[in-house]
C-alpha cells in the first residue's frame, strides 16, 4: 500500500482527510458543509422555532392553533428580515412558509362550516402581492387604461377576490357601468355574517345565474368586459386564458373555486386540485406534490416529501410533524425507522443542532422529547460536545443535571477533572470527581495534594475546601485534608487551643495516609515551642493525655519503620518538644 | 455547501501514515515519519499546529496513533513497526510537553509488524471497571489486549488476554464497546496462489467466563485483504453495524447468539448501490451518530454512504481534483522554513 489517504469524522458535519503518498506531496484538510445552521436567518428560526416547540410540549396538545400560527409569523418575520444579499435563504423559508401555511389551513384551522376558501385566498393574497404592487403602478399612471397591465391587474385583482380594488379600475372602462354593478352585488363569504350557510349559497347561485343571463345579452364595448364577466360566471376556459397571471396551480384552482364553488370544503379540495394540476402538469415540481398530498389529507405522506424535498434542512419537517401529531393529524404508530415519524424527524432535527456551537442544548432539549430513542441518542452525541473551557462544561453539566443525565454528567465530570489534573490543576480536578462522586478519584487527587504539601509545604488553590460542607464526607481522605486546611487557618487566626485538639484528633484518627504523620507531629512543634508567648492562662497548649497521644503516635511509626533515615532528625526533635511540654503540663495540671 | 481547510504539510519527504482524531474532535494527531505532530483547534474553529509534539528515534517510523478516551486525560498509543509506546501531555502554567510513559513489552517483536493499535473507547469487559484498555494486532496474526494497572501513572500494563494461534496475517482493527458487550472485528489477509483474500473474525469478551474469546467469522472479502473495519456508534439498534473496506465496501448488520455464533440480519437494506462501488475501498470512518459513513477509493474519491433502505452515495469529495479547486477563493501561504500552511477554504458542492 503506497498510497495512503483517508478520512476520519470529527463530527456530524465535519470531517478530516488526509492523503499521502512518497512521492507526492502531503496533503490533509478539513471539510465541512453547512447545515445551514449558520446563517443568521436560521440562527432565528431555530431559537424562535424552539421556544415555540417548547411551548407546545408544555401545554401538551391545547391551543395547537395559536402555536402553528406562531411557527408560521416567525417564518413570515424571517422572510420580511431577508435582503436581497441572501436570496438562497429566503426562497427556502418562502417554501417552509408555503408549507406551513397550507398544512395549517388543511389540518389545523377551525374552519366555520367547513369553508376554507377565505383562509386559502388570504395565502394566496400573501403570497402573491404583485397584483396589488401592479395596481399602484397602474395608477400613479395619468392615463391608467393605457398602462401595459392594465387589463392583467383588474383579472388578477379579481383572481384574488380584491374585488373593491378592481372595482376602482373598472369604473373607468367603457364598459365600467354594466360590470361594476355586476361585482358590487357579488356575495362574499367574509361579508356575509349572520346569515346562514344555505342563506348565502342561495344568494350566491342567484347572483351567479344573474350574470350568465347577462353574459348572453351583454353587448360591450371591449373584448377584455366579455373576459370578465365570463371570470364572475366562472367559465373554465377564461381562466386557463390567464392561468399565467396565477402563476401556480393552487392559485387558479382559489380563483376558480371563488366563482365557482366559494362554499367548498377541505373534504372535496383535492377534486379541484387534480383538474389544476393538470393544467399546470408541464411545470409542476416537488413541492407541488407536498402541496397535493395535503389536500388529500395525508400527513404522512406530506411529511415523508418534506424529508426527501428538502433533504439537509430539518427544521420545517421536525416542527410540522411535532404540530400535526399534537393536533392529533399524525398517529404514534411505530415506523421501519424503530420509531414514529414524528420522532424520526425530531431526532434528525437534534442531531443537526447537537454539535452545533450555539445549539446544542437546543439539541438536547429536542433529544428529550423523543421518548423511545432520545436518551440513547443523547447518550451517544453528549460526550463528544467539545468542552473547550470550564464555563461550556458546567453549562454541558447542568443542562445533563436538568434531564437527569446522571451517568452522562459523572462520565463528563470525569473527563474535566481528568483534564485539569493534567493541567496541574489539582484543586478544580478535586472539585471535578466530587461533581462526578468518583470516590476513587478524589481520594487519589487528596494524596497527591498531601504528597505536594510534603514537598513544597503550602497549599495551592485550596480555597473551595473551606465551602465543601458534607461533601467532605465522601472521602476519608478528603475530609483530613479539609480538617487539615481547617488546623491551618486556625494557626493563622491563632486559635492554639482549638488547633491543638484538632491536630490531636487528626493523629488519632487515622484519617490520613500513613506517609503523612510525621507531618502532622511536626506541626504540633510550633504550638509547643511558641506556647511562652500564648496568652492561654497556663502557658501550655496541649495537656499531658494530648501529649501522650502524640508521643504515641510517634513510638507506632518506628515500630512500623514508617519512618526514613532523613526523618531521624526530626523525630528527635519532636520526642524532645513532646516530653518538655508533658512536663510542663504535668506541673500544670490539678492532681 | 462544503467548506474546506487545507492544511498542508509539504516538508519533502514527509509521509502521513495514519491521522486521529480525539473524542470531541477538537484535536488531530498526524504521524509523519518519525514525529507526531498534533492540531487543534482554536476558538475561531481553525486549525492550529501545536509547538509540542512527539518525536521518536531518527530510525523510527510512526505507523498508527489511537486517542485513549478524554477520561483518561490526552494520552496517545504511537505504534511503530515492532514497538507501542504510551505518552501523555502534561501542562503548566501555559507551557506543556509530552511524555514517554511506557513501552508496554510487544512478545517476539522482532518477527512481527504490528499492524493496527487502538485504544478502547470506553470501559470494556472485566466487569466494566474504568480502566484503560489497548488492543492490538500483527502480522503474524496475534492479537493482544493490554490493561493499563493505573491509568493516572500509565506505567504498568498487564495482558489481559492474547490470541495468536491464527494463521493468517491480521491487518486492522476496531472495537465495539456498548452497555451490553464488548468486541473486537479483526481483519485478515491471506495470500495463496490464487490470489489474496480475507475474513473479518470476531473477539468477545464473554460475561459468563469473564473472559475474552474467539468468536465467529463475520464477513470474507475477495480478491482483496480486509484494508480497515469500522462498527457503527450505536445509539439504541439491538444489532452490530460494520463496514468493511477491501476490494469493494461491505456494510452488514449482525447479532450474536448465545452460543458465540454471528446471525446476519438487514440483508436487504444493507445493500449497497452498485454503480459507486466498484473501487477498492481504503479507509472507513462513521459519523458520530452512525448515520454516515465515509470511504475512501482507490479512484481519489471520497464517498460519503446513507442508509435509505439501500446504501446510497449521498456525496463524492474528489481530491486534488479540478472539481474542487475551481473554487478555491482564498489561499494563504505561510512560509517559514520548509514549512507552508495552506489554508484554503471553498464553497462547492452546493446541496
Amino acid at each position: 500500500m503506497d498510497n495512503y489517504s483517508g478520512a476520519s469524522w470529527i463530527n456530524e458535519n465535519k470531517l478530516m482527510l488526509y492523503n499521502s503518498s512518497p512521492e507526492n506531496e502531503i496533503d490533509f484538510r478539513v471539510e465541512s458543509w453547512e447545515t445551514n445552521l449558520d446563517s443568521l436567518i436560521n440562527k432565528y428560526i431555530v431559537f424562535e422555532g424552539h421556544s415555540v416547540f417548547s411551548e407546545i410540549q408544555i401545554s401538551n396538545g391545547n391551543d395547537v392553533q395559536s402555536h402553528s400560527h406562531a411557527h408560521r409569523s416567525l417564518l413570515r418575520a424571517a422572510i420580511q428580515e431577508l435582503g436581497p444579499d441572501n436570496e438562497d435563504d429566503k426562497k427556502l423559508v418562502a417554501l417552509y412558509e408555503l408549507v406551513w401555511s397550507f398544512c395549517e389551513v388543511l389540518f389545523i384551522e377551525h374552519l366555520p362550516g367547513g369553508c376554507v376558501l377565505p383562509y386559502l385566498m388570504e395565502l394566496m393574497q400573501w403570497h402573491f402581492p404583485q397584483p396589488v404592487e401592479t395596481l399602484n403602478d397602474v395608477l400613479s399612471f395619468e392615463e391608467p387604461m393605457e398602462h401595459p397591465k392594465f387589463w392583467d391587474c383588474i383579472v388578477s385583482l379579481l383572481f384574488q377576490g380584491q374585488i373593491n380594488e378592481a372595482l376602482a379600475l373598472l369604473k373607468i372602462t367603457p364598459d365600467g357601468g354594466e360590470l361594476c354593478s355586476f361585482l358590487e352585488k357579488m356575495p362574499l363569504l367574509n361579508n356575509f355574517s349572520g346569515h346562514s350557510l344555505s342563506e348565502f349559497k342561495i344568494s350566491w347561485s342567484m347572483w351567479q345565474e344573474n350574470c350568465k343571463q347577462n353574459l348572453e345579452s351583454a353587448n360591450f364595448v371591449l373584448d377584455q368586459s366579455v373576459d370578465i364577466l365570463e371570470i364572475l360566471c366562472g367559465t373554465l376556459d377564461a381562466f386557463i386564458k390567464y392561468k399565467d397571471l396565477a402563476q401556480t396551480w393552487y392559485h387558479l384552482m382559489t380563483s376558480y373555486l371563488l366563482y365557482t364553488m366559494p362554499t367548498v370544503t377541505v373534504v372535496t379540495l383535492h377534486h379541484q386540485a387534480k383538474e389544476m394540476m393538470g393544467i399546470y402538469k408541464d411545470y409542476l415540481n416537488p413541492l407541488d406534490e407536498i402541496l397535493f398530498s395535503a389536500m388529500e389529507f395525508d400527513a404522512h405522506s406530506v411529511l415523508t416529501q418534506c424529508i426527501t424535498q428538502f433533504k439537509n434542512n430539518w427544521w420545517l419537517s421536525a416542527h410540522l410533524a411535532d404540530i400535526l401529531y399534537h393536533a392529533k393529524q399524525l398517529d404514534d404508530t411505530e415506523l421501519q425507522y424503530g420509531c414514529s415519524l414524528r420522532e424520526y424527524t425530531l431526532l434528525h432535527y437534534a442531531s443537526e443542532l447537537i454539535f452545533h456551537e450555539d445549539f446544542w442544548s437546543i439539541g438536547m432539549d429536542y433529544f428529550m422529547e423523543c421518548k423511545k430513542l432520545g436518551k440513547s441518542y443523547i447518550e451517544t452525541a453528549v460526550p463528544r460536545i467539545p468542552l473547550e473551557n470550564q464555563n461550556k462544561a458546567l453549562r454541558v453539566w447542568s443542562a445533563c443535571e436538568k434531564h437527569g443525565l446522571v451517568s452522562v454528567g459523572s462520565n463528563m465530570c470525569r473527563v474535566m477533572s481528568s483534564a485539569a489534573n493534567q493541567a496541574d490543576q489539582l484543586g478544580l480536578a478535586l472539585i471535578w470527581s466530587l461533581q462526578a462522586k468518583d470516590l476513587v478519584s478524589v481520594t487519589k487527587i487528596s494524596e497527591t495534594i498531601l504528597d505536594n504539601y510534603i514537598e513544597t509545604g503550602g497549599f495551592s488553590n485550596l480555597d473551595f475546601l473551606d465551602q465543601l460542607g458534607n461533601n467532605k464526607l465522601l472521602s476519608n481522605r478528603l475530609m483530613f485534608l479539609g480538617k487539615y486546611r481547617e488546623f491551618h487557618n486556625m494557626i493563622k487566626t491563632h486559635q492554639r487551643n482549638k488547633a491543638a485538639d484538632l491536630l490531636v484528633s487528626l493523629v488519632e484518627s487515622n484519617l490520613g495516609p500513613p506517609r503523612f504523620q510525621i507531618t502532622l507531629l511536626l506541626d504540633s512543634l510550633p504550638l509547643i515551642n511558641d506556647a511562652d508567648k500564648s496568652e492561654d492562662d497556663n502557658g501550655v497548649v496541649m495537656d499531658s493525655r494530648q501529649s501522650h497521644v502524640l508521643l504515641k503516635a510517634l513510638e507506632d511509626m518506628q515500630i512500623k519503620k514508617l519512618l526514613k533515615e532523613s526523618d531521624m532528625q526530626k523525630v528527635e526533635t519532636i520526642r524532645l518538644a513532646l516530653v518538655t511540654n508533658l512536663a510542663s503540663s504535668f506541673l500544670n495540671e490539678p492532681w | 455547501m462544503l467548506q474546506s481547510n487545507i492544511l498542508a504539510d509539504l516538508s519533502p519527504g514527509h509521509c502521513i501514515k495514519d491521522v486521529a482524531v480525539n473524542w470531541h474532535g477538537t484535536k488531530m494527531a498526524v504521524c509523519a515519519n518519525n514525529s507526531v505532530i498534533i492540531w487543534s483547534m482554536n476558538s475561531q474553529q481553525r486549525w492550529i499546529k501545536e509547538d509540542v509534539g512527539i518525536e521518536l528515534d531518527k530510525l523510527k517510523t510512526v505507523q498508527r496513533i489511537s486517542w485513549a478516551h478524554p477520561e483518561f486525560g490526552q494520552v496517545l498509543a504511537v505504534s511503530t513497526l515492532n514497538e507501542i509506546s504510551i505518552w501523555e501531555y502534561r501542562s503548566s502554567n501555559g507551557g506543556g510537553q509530552w511524555f514517554n510513559r511506557t513501552t508496554p513489552p510487544i512478545s517476539e517483536p522482532r518477527h512481527l509488524v504490528i499492524k493496527d493499535v487502538q485504544f478502547s473507547p470506553s470501559y470494556s469487559g472485566m466487569g466494566r471497571s474504568r480502566a484503560l484498555d489497548l488492543a492490538y494486532c500483527t502480522d503474524s496474526g496475534q492479537l493482544k489486549i493490554l490493561r493499563c494497572k493505573d491509568a493516572r501513572l500509565l506505567k504498568d500494563w498487564e495482558t489481559v488476554k492474547e490470541f495468536s494461534q491464527c494463521k493468517d496475517a491480521f491487518t486492522c482493527l476496531a472495537w465495539n464497546v456498548t452497555s451490553t458487550c464488548s468486541m473486537i472485528a479483526v481483519g485478515t489477509s491471506e495470500s495463496s496462489a490464487k490470489g489474496t483474500r480475507g475474513e473479518v473474525k470476531l473477539f468477545q469478551f464473554e460475561e459468563s467466563k469473564n473472559e475474552w474469546v474467539s468468536g465467529d467469522i463475520v464477513a470474507k472479502t475477495y480478491n482483496s485483504q480486509v484494508h480497515d473495519v469500522a462498527f457503527a456508534p450505536n445509539p439504541v439498534r439491538s444489532f452490530h453495524t460494520l463496514a468493511i473496506a477491501a476490494a469493494e465496501l461491505q456494510i452488514i448488520d449482525f447479532k450474536v447468539t448465545d452460543h458465540l455464533k454471528v446471525k446476519l440480519v438487514n440483508q436487504d437494506q444493507n445493500k449497497i448501490d452498485h454503480d459507486q462501488n466498484r473501487v477498492e475501498v481504503w479507509k472507513l470512518s462513521w459519523s458520530s451518530l452512525g448515520t454516515t459513513l465515509c470511504a475512501t477509493g482507490d479512484d481519489g474519491l471520497i464517498r460519503l454512504w446513507k442508509n435509505n433502505n439501500k446504501w446510497e452515495c449521498t456525496k463524492t469529495i474528489k481530491w486534488n481534483g479540478m472539481a474542487v479547486q475551481l473554487f478555491i477563493f482564498k489561499i494563504i501561504y505561510y512560509e517559514k522554513d520548509s514549512i507552508i500552511l495552506l489554508i484554503c477554504r471553498l464553497f462547492c458542492l452546493k446541496n
